[in-house]
């Protein structure tokens, strides 16, 4: 099977995969959906920190606006949320099956424009910093997002918000839940497949090799830096908006704005992987949440200092990732043939 | 807000938030110190700072526990760590000396995840303060005290002590010994009254937003902006 003929059936594969999944393995329906989740937060942080070469510790911020955005929307569509936010859990909402999913709809067309709103602000200000500065700056900004969320009573405070149930059985609620999260992977990794292959893939690449080389040849930095962060920050969002339904409650420290968790795996399943390339975030995420079930199953008080372990194992020893421990051993796996010399005096196009 | 016309109707109060400030700030100083050290000599950023001095904490906290007098726990507690930094150089950071900044920061970062939650594990995950009862004056017919060393600490607090080392170091400049300690002192001070104005969470949110301000500005002062001939 040449590469070409691979690369062709991948897609129609893919959804037909994530299509049959649910149904070939129902008991992991909810693994299934957070795999999907885990898929989206590497690759978006890939298009800023693999693509681009920034190094982001604070993507969460967007995926907790989303996560609020969201919710608040469908809760304000038909209840007052400051009332609801106040009582702190001892009030339960009624929503009919169509103002539900009326406010679903509303909440995850919300969550991706404010996040990128809240991406364009933060880009404006914090994109002239380099390298170790940025990552540094966005991790203060993830952690002092997750304060801020639990300080302002308007978003429940530290208590957080008890998000709509869903009116239906768990069982469809849980296949809703899947196709959506699905089709947010999906959605993503086409959308991004195509976007590395346009200029704007090589614009940020050329950003990510020498970024003063780039300005002085006329790019144009700051947007393209601003457009992906705007990219990565939709994505997030909308993914903050469904995870906001799976898990059913919002907590501003570990569910919306988990900085300190989420928001570092989200890094170390891009490099895990491979960063720079678009199956590299994918392979390290699904590999990452395997071995965080598996983790939890059988360490489970230890399983977070496993994590601190697999993260100095990685950067340490794999600091190029799977695919790039791959592209060393067989690199003819990722070659590409040249169409032959038509005679000898002429080189190949 | 309401403690904020406290402040105003009661001035010593303002001196406890000073005083308590300078306390608190010249901890700070400490593992700033630390953290410049390693960036200057090295250039690696340690994040995994804090969770050196959380550790340290913990050794002096229960040694004092034991039945140690306070005041000889804090050099027991620096001859305790000794080896635990010799140990992760020995293990990771001699690894990661010759690689880019980034990596050495997700490295260390990786570190400090591992140091808290084995905290947590060992010491469980609740705030533990000790008074070593080493004597306190008041002054101000009670409204200020000045108490020596009343410990606490948690698994977590780790990630905030290091975001406080940077920012500290970055203010003061690498270098710059007298610096540091002015800087850990003004951050200490306005943490504390910050933290009694606004509350508590507010403190935290204040910490890193500051970090973020002083990224942001120092960029700008430095003159990287990106102009472009139209």
């Amino acid at each position: 099977m040449t590469r070409r003929t691979l690369a062709k059936a991948l897609p129609p594969a893919l959804v037909a995969l994530a299509v049959l999944a649910p149904f070939l393995l129902p008991a992991y329906k909810a693994q299934l959906t957070f795999l999907w989740i885990m898929i989206v937060f590497a690759l978006s942080w890939d298009i800023l920190g693999g693509e681009t070469g920034y190094n982001s510790f604070g993507n969460i911020v967007f995926f907790g606006v989303g996560v609020y955005a969201a919710v608040v929307v469908q809760i304000g569509l038909f209840h007052d949320v400051a009332a609801y936010t106040a009582a702190a859990g001892t009030e339960t909402l009624r929503f009919t099956p169509q103002q539900y999913f009326i406010g679903l709809a509303a909440g995850l067309i919300a969550a991706p424009l404010l996040a990128v709103l809240t991406a364009l602000l933060l880009g404006w200000a914090l994109l002239g910093l380099r390298g170790h500065y940025f990552a540094i700056a966005t991790l203060g900004l993830g952690i002092a997002a997750g304060e801020l969320a639990a300080a302002w009573p308007y978003l429940g405070g530290s208590s957080g918000v008890q998000v709509p149930v869903y009116p239906g059985s768990l069982e469809s609620g849980r296949l809703l839940f899947y196709f959506l999260a699905a089709g947010l992977g999906l959605a993503t990794l086409f959308a991004l497949g195509g976007l590395y292959r346009t200029r704007l893939g090589l614009a940020l690449n050329a950003i990510r090799d020498d970024e003063d080389k780039a300005e002085a040849l006329g790019l144009h930095t700051p947007r393209y830096k601003i457009i992906a962060w705007c990219i990565a920050a939709a994505t997030l969002g909308v993914a903050g908006g469904l995870v906001a339904h799976i898990i059913g409650f919002v907590d501003p420290r570990e569910v919306a704005f988990a900085g300190a968790s989420y928001g570092v795996w989200m890094v170390l399943m891009a490099i895990l992987g491979g960063k720079g390339s678009l199956w590299g975030p994918v392979i390290g995420a699904a590999l990452f949440h395997a071995m965080r079930e598996l983790f939890w199953t059988y360490l489970f008080g230890w399983q977070n200092v496993a994590m601190g372990v697999l993260i100095v194992v990685v950067v340490v020893f794999f600091p190029t990732g799977i695919l790039g421990w791959l592209r060393q051993r067989k690199p003819h796996w990722f070659a590409r043939a040249l169409p032959r010399a038509t005679s000898p005096g002429e080189s190949a196009p | 807000m309401d403690n904020l016309a406290l402040l105003l109707q009661a001035p010593p109060l303002a001196l406890q938030l000073v005083i308590d400030g300078v306390l608190i700030g010249s901890v700070f100083a400490l593992a700033a110190y630390g953290m410049a050290l390693v960036w200057g000599v090295m250039n690696i950023i340690n994040v995994c700072q804090g969770e050196f001095v959380m550790l340290g904490g913990y050794v002096a906290l229960y040694l004092a526990r034991a039945g140690l007098q306070p005041l000889l726990g804090v050099p027991v507690a620096a001859a305790a760590l000794f080896p635990v930094g010799w140990l992760c150089y020995r293990l990771v950071i001699f690894r990661i000396v010759e690689q880019d900044l980034f990596v050495s920061l997700l490295a260390t970062f990786g570190l400090g995840i591992l140091l808290s939650q084995v905290m947590n594990q060992v010491f469980g995950a609740n705030v533990q303060s000790l008074d070593p009862g080493l004597g306190s004056w008041f002054l101000f017919q009670g409204l200020v005290s000045v108490s020596i060393m009343i410990w606490t600490v948690q698994p977590f607090g780790g990630l905030i002590f290091t975001v406080r080392s940077f920012m500290i170091v970055i203010l003061a400049g690498l270098g710059n010994l007298p610096g540091v300690i002015l800087a850990a002192l003004g951050l200490g001070v306005a943490e504390q009254f910050v933290g009694f104005i606004l509350g508590a969470q507010l403190q935290i949110a204040f910490v890193f937003l500051a970090l973020v301000a002083i990224l942001v500005l120092r960029s700008r002062w430095l003159h990287r902006q990106r102009r472009y001939l139209a």
